[in-house]
């Protein structure tokens, strides 16, 4: 665990000058309405903010079959019918907040996470109060945190950058741009001479791994129904790398496999 | 050598879908393009090996709201009736065709077949085709497991305390009502596994569960037999992977077996190509051109012009495929076996309707494995369970998080087409939370509305309106049905919260969202 940390306090520095070139790239967000965007009555797509990489990909970068399958599951042909055939659908409209102050965190894959708020005016107003004459020109900015093996108390982050947010701006794609690191995130406002007033912090989310671990350590447990126990069995064996002995394993019967076929490309309209 | 195990494992999931004040309504044809084109034929593949006594073995995962569904009165009239109609445009297809033998024989085929499905579902099991897979089970050719209670995806629930052990424990409850037991396995659904969610399942006695590849290759520590052994989480409960190699033979878009020219394509169908006054009475009442079924072309290449489907070619090329798969996983065992010091397990997780529906040879092809294996030496049909009760000495290691969805994390459901969800998902989910935890007990009409208000809230946690969202396909419904239950929970918490329950309004939605008859809104406080 030690020896992890510490591999990891290193690994922070790289980590971190990634970050901050991706926060240079990152491009203010454009507000659309969310509830006009869901249903495409609001104008174009929302776009994530900054450019997000391309993630690891172990079903490779084209719409997998996979998903084709799971969209054929819901093919019924090209033509939508118009809403109007729904005459058991609700006709109320979700609340557009839900005035209390949130932020919250979620985990997208090993290098992004997402991240959605609400600050009632309520909190906004006594903030502003509360910074008195630094309010002037005051501006509300997210503060990320590295937490990784850490109990944040607020001041003692292994390293944090900020994201400058549009006015109106709800949520965020955040490029924490590192795998099995541990996040959190404050809204505040930030005054032109430097001081950061958090309005409220969000849950701390863990990215997974995105590599093998380096831990070796080999120890079994007996898990035979109604009990968990450990189990002193020696293990002298060699590691089998999974997905390296795979495709060995695939070139070896390489031959006799079927011919490249045609994919199906669901007629879907995109 | 000791034999190694091939597990296949079955996800059978559709999202709740039922719209009682439709005559006849859309979406509800996926569930009945399902029942005919894959829950039967996996059946009659069932009845097939049973009847020759061929030692199967598979793992299928039968989800709470597929099971809702098949159970209800309603929506297995309106099967029937479906089926009804699809018998006679086969018939009609049957004489259309007389002067083309080679589109004949195809619409013979599906006459017979449509005719087939209406014997199993309405005689064999009386309309109760969850009755028809425990008996399987009880006669040891399935396993059946469970999912979360409306395919939740588990990691972006997790927020609100209480939302993921509620999907954990009812379809749990779900499970045992109609299986008489509890499942030993759980499908997460997406396979959507982070760190934690072990011991959920833990708590319900579920003994293994399923992740994608990189799940197990990213592990820590670093399991030693990689994905051909399962691995022990803290909480006891054991991880399987998900073989890439066989997925690959089956899933791959250059090398997979359902994109061969000689299997019959998926979307070349009646409902498009005749003319509109001849398919109209077989249409939804909107009139829209949509899939009858009825198909009469092979994939034939990457080509708009197609051949005849020639069933008999077909079957040729599935015979081969099967042959071609398990000679693969024959070598792949004697490879492993070189490096492991016990016998490998391969899992093959598929979406069960890949099988019949997308993959039309599918079933047969599985069939055909099946029968392979059974006098294959090196190989047995197992299933997870098996294979712990073999060998419960397991590696101790937690999976990385992660998801089978494309790109393996969880982009297909949070993204920016979808991301909006979240924040009402969860700013409901906690105001009901808050409100069940407040009412200790509750006299009929509150227990009533609060347990309603619940089912409001997992239909609106199903994964699909995500997935539909992101993959821009039925978008528009998955929003309306990602708003209609999240406005109708929040209207009855409104109502509770006022102490003002409108028993005729309860009334109609638990009518119309009737899942889950013995749920208690008390499983989530």
């Amino acid at each position: 665990m030690l020896a992890e940390a510490l591999g990891t306090g290193l690994e922070l520095v790289g980590g971190w000058l990634d970050c901050g070139r991706s926060v240079a790239r990152r491009i203010g967000a454009q507000m659309v309405d969310p509830l006009a965007r869901l249903a495409g009555w609001g104008d174009a797509p929302h776009a994530p903010a900054g450019d997000p990489p391309a993630a690891h990909e172990p079903g490779g970068g084209e719409t997998p079959p996979q998903s084709q399958v799971e969209e054929a599951k819901y093919y019924l042909g090209p033509a939508r019918a118009p809403a109007a055939r729904f005459v058991d659908r609700e006709s109320g409209e979700l609340p557009r907040a839900y005035g209390c102050d949130r932020i919250l965190l979620l985990l997208r894959d090993p290098w992004w996470a997402f991240t959605y708020w609400e600050i009632t005016p309520a909190t906004r107003v006594h903030a502003l109060r509360a910074l008195g004459a630094e309010a002037e020109g005051a501006r509300e900015l997210l503060r990320v945190y590295d937490v990784t093996f850490i109990t944040f108390t607020g001041d003692n982050a292994w390293q944090s950058f900020d994201v400058e947010l549009p006015p109106g701006a709800d949520h965020w794609y955040l490029n924490v741009g590192r795998p099995a690191a541990s996040f959190c995130v404050e809204i505040g406002l930030a005054t032109p001479g430097g001081r950061f007033l958090p309005l409220a912090r969000s849950n701390v989310v863990t990215t997974p791994r995105a590599t093998p671990s380096p831990d070796a350590t080999v120890r079994w447990v007996d898990v035979a129904a109604g009990a968990v126990r450990e189990s002193v069995r020696a293990w002298e064996g060699t590691p089998l790398a999974s997905v390296a002995s795979a495709e060995q394993a695939a070139a070896e019967v390489g031959e006799g496999r079927p011919r490249s076929s045609d994919a199906h490309t669901p007629r879907t309209a995109r | 050598m000791p034999q190694a195990s091939l597990a296949f494992v079955l996800h059978a999931h559709l999202p709740f879908v039922r719209h009682p004040a439709h005559e006849d309504f859309l979406e509800e044809r996926w569930l009945a393009e399902a029942i005919t084109e894959t829950y039967i034929p996996l059946l009659e593949m069932l009845g097939a090996l049973e009847r020759d006594r061929v030692p199967a073995r598979l793992t299928l995962s039968l989800s709470p709201p597929l099971l809702a569904m098949l159970a209800d009165h309603l929506l297995r009239t309106r099967y029937l009736r479906h089926l009804d109609r699809l018998v006679e445009l086969a018939e009609k297809e049957e004489r259309r065709t007389r002067a083309d033998e080679r589109f004949h024989r195809v619409a013979e085929m599906y006459l017979a077949r449509f005719w087939r499905a209406r014997t199993i579902f309405l005689e064999e099991w009386g309309q109760d085709l969850i009755a028809a897979f425990r008996s399987y089970q009880e006669r040891g050719l399935l396993e059946i497991i469970t999912c979360a209670a409306t395919h939740g995806f588990l990691p972006l629930l997790g927020v609100t305390p209480g939302a993921v052990r509620a999907q954990i424990e009812v379809a749990v409850a779900e499970h045992r009502r109609f299986f008489a037991r509890p499942p030993e396995g759980f499908w997460l659904p997406e396979c959507a596994y982070e760190p934690g969610l072990d011991a959920e399942l833990a708590r319900v006695g579920v003994r293994y569960f399923f992740v994608d590849t990189h799940g197990i290759a990213h592990a820590t520590p670093r399991p030693v037999y990689g994905v051909y052994a399962p691995i022990a989480c803290d909480s006891g409960v054991a991880a399987f992977g998900r073989d890439p190699d066989s997925s690959k033979q089956v899933w791959s878009a250059e090398e997979g077996y359902p994109g061969d020219f000689w299997y019959r394509d998926f979307y070349r169908d009646i409902g498009f190509d005749l003319d509109y006054d001849y398919v109209r009475p077989y249409l939804p009442p909107t009139g829209q051109r949509i899939l009858t079924g009825l198909k009469y072309h092979r994939i034939t290449g990457k080509t708009d012009v197609k051949e005849p489907y020639e069933p008999e070619r077909a079957r040729e090329r599935l015979e081969a495929h099967a042959a071609h798969f398990v000679d693969a996983r024959v070598h792949q065992v004697a490879w492993l076996a070189r490096a492991m010091d016990r016998p490998p397990i391969i899992v093959c997780p598929y979406d069960a309707e890949l099988f019949g529906h997308w993959w039309f040879e599918g079933p047969w092809w599985l069939e055909a494995v099946l029968r392979r294996l059974a006098t294959t030496p090196e190989l047995r049909a197992a299933t997870p369970g098996d294979d712990l009760a073999r060998h419960p000495t397991v590696q101790h290691a937690t999976p990385a998080a992660s998801t089978w969805g494309w790109k393996g994390y969880n982009e297909v459901w949070l993204a920016g087409e979808n991301d909006w969800l979240y924040r009402h998902l969860h700013a409901t989910a906690d105001r009901l939370h808050a409100l069940c935890r407040s009412y200790p007990s509750a006299d009929e009409r509150t227990r009533r509305a609060l347990t309603q208000a619940l089912r409001e809230l997992f239909l609106a946690q199903a994964s699909d309106w995500a997935f539909m969202m992101s993959r821009a396909t039925t978008v528009e419904y998955a929003v309306r049905r990602s708003l209609d239950h999240l406005l109708r929970c929040q209207e009855l918490c409104a109502q509770v919260e006022r102490g003002a329950v409108d028993d005729l309004r309860l009334a109609a939605l638990e009518d119309t969202d009737n899942l889950f008859p013995t749920l208690d809104y008390r499983v989530f406080v």
